[in-house]
């Protein structure tokens, strides 16, 4: 009689999951170290079981109902989990999200941070991992007959490359920001805009003002129309990291006349790096997505931008070079009409794009079934006219 | 005189009378080419609409804000119309009321308040005009008189909403007064439309007879809406006059 492990019934995963799927396991579920519980139907068929403990192996690509595969000076599969409390008919095994990545990738007993920040950037990408999960006894060898329950899982702790050509221009409260995809990536969750005050913007025309420019400097100073490659510290990501001089940020945040920085640069958005604990990031979410507004600002502050993208996984990957800009008032559409004597607005405008959508996929469906009748009325003179 | 002889011997072509049995077999329909053979009910017509669309908002202000904000450059409006043809003479003309609905959206970099150039942030007014119209379309030149042209005129209500965003946000003025309103007034339009199923008559009769459609035409019109408020001051004028074209479909 055969003693079966089936496929789990349930799996909880514990950290906040949003959109992500309860396979896939990313560097934020890897650095907390979530807690996977596995619910599996146990069928013993009275077969005595002592001697054996139910165990969790972890295999890439690799069957790790094979001995071999489990044993030797070369294994493919790796245990996550031993002598995991159980009784028939159903096991409730616990097992860690760092321990699956952390045997598959490296030496076990690796440290958080090799674990689930990788520096081989080649490793980016999603890694396909199976769960076995079986009956052993002391010597590793299950019993006769045993079948393994599984899990399919996949893996993905390095987040994609730095979005290229940012670009930032000036809106009201608000800057523009703007940006190319990385260069090979997979397929995007959407990106992460994260910014910072630098402090208030100085009253008396910066250094590099004096242009025509109002004193909007960076990227703000042609609306976003080219490239704010000429700011100091700005230079692309992954030449930057780590390379911020903490000297240069001297009375960041200070405000006032004189504690404004010229530079570009802060000392918690590092290009190259991914976005740190804390910093103020908003999801543009869409992969084709590649343009947002940093908002909302105070007008006259000083802000630095960057944008880092976001995989399927919701992996933040590097940030983008910094781009600096100064919010400052607009005179939109509407404040010019009403400055003209217009006097609509405020009214009811019961609008948006879903009611709008609305109204005219109600049109359109009119409209067919009004050709649909058409066509049947039309089958029918046809056949009493045959007849 | 070349030409007058053409055009003579063309119309002849196209005028000689036809005598065709009439049906529909397993090739499709037969017999019913003729112009102006009535081959099933007609009910209905449906226009997919698309033409420039340049609202006159500047009328009656002080200044000319959309001028300024938005410049000279073309914009667009597409949408659709259905008419029901309550009223018909086969042969001769048509009339019922028709209700259509468009979108149109304007926008360009706003302004910096400080006069010293545009920022990067878009400032947009969309316009969503919706108009219910009586509808006269005559039939009897491409019925008739074998010219595959159908003149029409519109005449009746507008209504629009629109809005208006600065950036991602809905646009404010200086009192906090929220950019969405909408607008009413008059619409009329005079048109022609040019019959299809004149180039291939058989293929007509077929998706006749096997849609229900009875006539299919390109149109142009030249459309006008005066969506003021019938002069109110607090109704942006968003009504414009323009040419639209377009398909339609009789069914």
């Amino acid at each position: 009689m055969a003693q079966t492990i089936n496929a789990p019934t349930a799996v909880e995963r514990r950290g906040e999951r949003g959109t992500l799927i309860a396979t896939r396991i990313n560097r934020k579920d890897c650095l907390r170290n979530e807690r996977i519980t596995f619910a599996l139907p146990v069928t013993t068929n009275n077969v005595d079981l002592s001697g054996y403990q139910l165990e969790v192996w972890v295999g890439a690509g690799s069957d790790c109902n094979t001995d071999t595969s489990r044993m030797g000076s070369s294994p493919t599969c790796w245990r996550v989990q031993s002598d995991a409390a159980w009784s028939s008919p159903t096991a409730s095994v616990d097992v860690y999200a760092r321990d699956i990545i952390g045997k598959v990738s490296v030496t076990a007993g690796a440290s958080a941070e090799t674990v689930c920040t990788p520096t081989d950037t080649n490793a980016r990408g999603p890694t396909a991992v199976k769960l076995h999960f079986m009956f052993l006894n002391s010597a590793g060898l299950p019993p006769m007959g045993h079948t393994a329950g599984t899990w399919d899982a996949e893996y993905d702790v390095i987040g994609p490359p730095a979005p290229r050509s940012v670009r930032a221009g000036i809106g009201e409260r608000a800057l523009v920001v703007s940006w190319r995809e990385p260069e090979g990536t997979g397929t995007l969750n959407g990106y992460e805009l994260c910014w910072e005050a630098l402090g208030a913007e100085l009253n008396t025309e910066p250094p590099d003002a004096g242009t025509g420019d109002a004193g909007i400097d960076d990227a703000g100073t042609d609306a976003g129309t080219s490239d704010a490659g000429t700011d100091a510290g700005t230079s692309d990501a992954g030449t930057d990291a780590g390379t911020s001089d903490a000297g240069t940020d001297a009375g960041i945040g200070a405000g006032g006349a004189g504690a404004v920085p010229t530079e570009c640069t802060s000392l918690n958005l590092i290009p190259g790096e991914p976005p740190r604990s804390g910093t103020h990031c908003d999801l543009v979410t869409g992969s084709s997505s590649t343009t947002g507004e940093a908002k909302p600002l105070t007008n006259g502050v000083r802000y630095v931008v960057a944008v880092a993208a976001q995989d399927d996984f919701q992996n933040p990957g590097d940030l983008s070079a910094l781009r600096c800009g100064t919010p400052e008032p607009v005179t939109g559409f509407f404040e010019a009409y009403r400055a003209a004597g217009g006097g609509a607005g405020g009214g009811y405008c019961a609008i948006g794009a879903v009611p709008s959508r609305a109204a005219a996929a109600g049109i359109v469906f009119a409209a067919l079934g009004l050709l649909l009748r058409r066509r049947r009325r039309a089958a029918r003179n046809n056949v009493r006219g045959a007849a | 005189v070349k030409v007058a002889a053409l055009v003579l011997s063309f119309g002849v072509v196209l005028s000689a009378p036809t005598a065709l049995a009439q049906g529909v077999d397993q090739f499709g329909a037969y017999g019913m080419e003729e112009r102006g053979q009535v081959r099933s009910g007609q009910e209905a017509a449906f226009e997919l609409r698309i033409g420039p669309y340049r609202p006159n908002v500047d009328d009656k202000l002080q200044g000319s804000p959309y001028q300024d904000i938005f410049g000279d450059s073309q914009r667009w409006h597409a949408g659709i119309e259905i008419d029901w043809q309550v009223f018909r003479i086969p042969r001769l003309l048509s009339l019922g009321p028709g209700v259509g609905m468009a979108y149109t959206r304007s926008s360009a970099r706003a302004p910096l308040a400080s006069g010293t150039g545009l920022s990067a942030q878009d400032t947009t007014l969309n316009i969503i005009p919706f108009h219910l119209v009586g509808v006269l379309r005559l039939d009897v030149l491409a019925d008739r008189f074998n010219v595959p042209l159908c003149p029409y005129a519109k005449f009746g209500l507008g209504y629009a909403m629109w809005w208006s965003k600065d950036g991602e946000e809905t646009g404010r003025d200086a009192d906090g007064i929220e950019a969405k309103d909408s607008s009413y007034g008059l619409v009329w339009a005079l048109g022609v439309a040019a019959r299809l199923d004149w180039l291939d008559p058989e293929d007509a009769a077929n998706a006749d007879s096997a849609l229900g459609i009875n006539h299919s035409a390109l149109f142009l019109e030249y459309f006008g809406s005066d969506l003021g408020g019938f002069g109110s001051s607090d109704v942006m004028q968003v009504g414009t006059q323009t040419f639209v074209f377009g398909l339609m479909l009789e069914i």
